[in-house]
């Protein structure tokens, strides 16, 4: 037991974030955790607040103000391939951003994990945080003017001279690599 | 009272009187224009005759500032006792001939992010026969033993006057757009007149001297250079410069006909560009008259151009009660319906930074505040003894310039929007100390100074479509 409780602790470091590790019976399938918030941290959006080359002040904030309740899961499900080869399942959902100027896509992600137990004290891990992602799609919208003239609200620029500051959406995908001795 | 037609207005008109350019070209004193008797701008219509016969005494030339306004444009180019000046690239050439117009327009802002009028094109109504001669003065340090008098070895910052022929319409145009800057040009220059200012003596007797006039004995006294053209304001644009006879020996009515096709033929141009007028020589003739005697059907077409018009260099008030010494052009297309929607009326500025004010030559907004819009009238290019080529001729391609910026940047805009955006923008500081001088729109300055940074910022509100 004592081990196993070692194994899901290690898993639910891999899967990392503000998780709390939750601990099941030992079954070929186990849900390590499940966290989920309401807060968008994927990428920093436009206050919509900026002042023009004339030092005239805009408020668009109302234009990247979220249109519907954001929610943000993470669950880490476990499965024993053999007495010393684990596989953790990470898994990812994010409803994304939707505005009037600023949308992203839902988004969803594997992250999978292999966990090595050669012996009692020693546990190496294969972390492939990205390995797969659907949705995420960043998109921004330029708002206009009285005269239809297309502008980025976030930085006031006109829109065909904002290409550098729209928002991007992060698409790491990263290898890591542990390894744990006890003595 | 009938309507005219514009070639009937215009031979009435024009029997005592011929049209000219509003600017440029000529030299000397603040009277007359040398490029007199251009006759410029498509035909104002109709007022009475026989008001106008009675009424002034019109006068065939329209005046401008040339003495008034000074300015000396020495480049950074050096050379010491070089036969030949070669300019040797892009940078340095631009160094050499006046940008004043692409400083206090900021156009190379926008040309850093790519916006350089490409796809766009100006139609410049003027006169490209009719010579002028300017010039303009290089500095050279130069050493000398002998050629400066006395026994000794000094240094010298010298003054050389570089000739350029030139026509009013070559200068209008090469404001409002095009990139000479791929073409290289030589000229000679001369030695007929300069200045020599003493620096240093490193050996011997040195003579101060100031000015030199007649040294023929000078070794470089022709030696030519080589030079690039400045580029306008929408340095990318296509650039179609119309002639119109504007000589002494016009036929005012073929000329005003030409001038209304080539505005007809240019509709669907970014820009129309017309820095030439004449002046309304007739006291107490009102607004109505002039608006009365107007043809509203001679264009054929709506201009979706944004139409220019210089205000004219009489310094007229144009007051709704006496439009004496007002560019008659310049009304027209700013109540003609043709192009009332999309014409912008250019008056000039002199000086900068806290001189900065509207030229005592330019045509006030008066009656035209509406559609009245302040450019430099600046061009750094030199005449007779060194005083400087200004008038509003060279403000209105600054804003014929702009506005084909301001389409490349948002082509979504018609002429009317384009036109109307660079007016809602005018900086309204004219003296640059950062207090707006006037509210609203004012019968001196009309909407204030062209500013084309602001003319890119949002106007109105912010929404989504």
């Amino acid at each position: 037991m004592n081990h196993l409780r070692h194994i899901v602790l290690c898993a639910s470091l891999l899967i990392g974030g503000p998780s709390v590790a939750l601990e099941f019976k030992k079954t070929d399938f186990q849900l390590l955790s499940l966290t989920g918030t309401s807060d968008f941290s994927k990428v920093k959006v436009w206050s919509g607040m900026f002042s023009d080359y004339s030092g005239r002040k805009w408020d668009t904030s109302s234009l990247y103000q979220r249109d519907d309740p954001h929610i943000n899961l993470k669950a880490s499900v476990l499965q024993r391939l053999t007495d010393r080869v684990l596989w953790v399942h990470g898994l990812t959902f994010d409803t994304g951003y939707r505005s009037a100027l600023y949308e992203m896509t839902p988004e969803i992600g594997y992250h999978p994990s292999v966990i090595f137990m050669p012996d009692r004290n020693t546990t190496l891990s294969i972390h492939l945080s990205g390995f797969f992602k659907y949705g995420g799609r960043s998109t921004e919208r330029p708002c206009v003017d009285d005269f239809d003239r297309e502008f980025h609200c976030g930085t006031g620029l006109p829109w065909v001279d904002s290409k550098n500051f729209h928002i991007r959406a992060v698409r790491n995908t990263a290898l890591s690599l542990s390894a744990r001795f006890v003595f | 009272m009938t309507k005219r037609s514009f070639s009937k207005f215009g031979a009435l008109f024009f029997s005592a009187i011929s049209l000219a350019a509003c600017g440029g070209g000529g030299g000397g004193g603040g009277g007359s224009v040398g490029l007199s008797a251009t006759l410029s701008a498509f035909q104002p219509s109709a007022v009475d005759s026989s008001r106008l016969s009675t009424q002034g005494s019109p006068s065939g030339n329209i005046s401008d500032d040339y003495g008034r306004a000074s300015a000396t444009l020495v480049s950074g180019v050096a050379a010491r006792s070089a036969s030949s000046f070669t300019i040797p690239d892009t940078n340095v050439a631009w160094q050499f001939l006046p940008r004043v117009h692409i400083d206090d327009t900021r156009a190379s802002d926008q040309w850093a992010l790519g916006w350089t009028g490409a796809g766009q094109s100006i139609a410049v109504i003027d006169d490209f026969s009719s010579s002028i001669n300017t010039h303009l003065t290089i500095s050279a340090t130069r050493d000398s033993t002998y050629r400066f008098g006395g026994a000794g070895t000094g240094s010298y910052t010298v003054n050389y006057r570089i000739p350029f022929s030139s026509t009013h319409g070559s200068l209008v145009s090469n404001i409002a757009g095009g990139d000479g800057l791929s073409t290289n040009l030589s000229s000679q220059f001369t030695f007929n007149s300069i200045s020599a200012t003493r620096l240093s003596c490193t050996s011997g007797t040195c003579y101060d001297v100031n000015i030199y006039t007649s040294i023929s004995d000078d070794w470089d006294s022709t030696s030519s250079i080589t030079y690039r053209p400045m580029a306008g304001v929408a340095k990318d644009a296509l650039v179609v410069n119309n002639h119109v006879d504007l000589s002494p020996y016009q036929d005012v009515s073929n000329t005003l006909n030409s001038i209304v096709s080539h505005m007809d033929n240019s509709y669907n141009a970014s820009a129309i560009n017309l820095s030439i007028g004449f002046n309304i020589n007739t006291v107490g003739v009102s607004l109505n008259q002039i608006l009365d005697g107007l043809d509203t059907g001679a264009l054929q077409r709506t201009s979706n151009a944004v139409v220019v018009v210089a205000a004219g260099n009489s310094g007229a008030a144009c007051t709704s009660s006496n439009l004496n010494g007002c560019n008659a052009l310049a009304v027209a297309a700013a109540y003609l319906p043709q192009t009332k929607h999309s014409a912008i009326i250019a008056g000039a500025t002199s000086g900068t930074g806290l001189s900065e004010n509207i030229a005592t030559y330019s045509a006030r907004a008066g009656v035209l505040a509406d559609r009245f819009l302040l450019a430099s009238g600046h061009t750094g290019w030199l005449q007779g003894n060194d005083v400087e080529v200004v008038g509003t001729s060279f403000a209105a391609p600054r804003i014929a310039g702009a506005a084909a910026l301001l389409r490349h940047k948002f082509p979504n805009l018609n002429a009317e929007q384009t036109a109307s955006i660079l007016l809602l923008t005018g900086n309204k500081d004219i003296n640059n100390d950062g207090v707006a001088d006037f509210s609203g729109v004012s019968p001196i300055y009309g909407h204030g100074k062209l500013n084309l940074p602001s003319a890119m910022s949002p106007i109105g509100s912010l929404g989504v479509r």
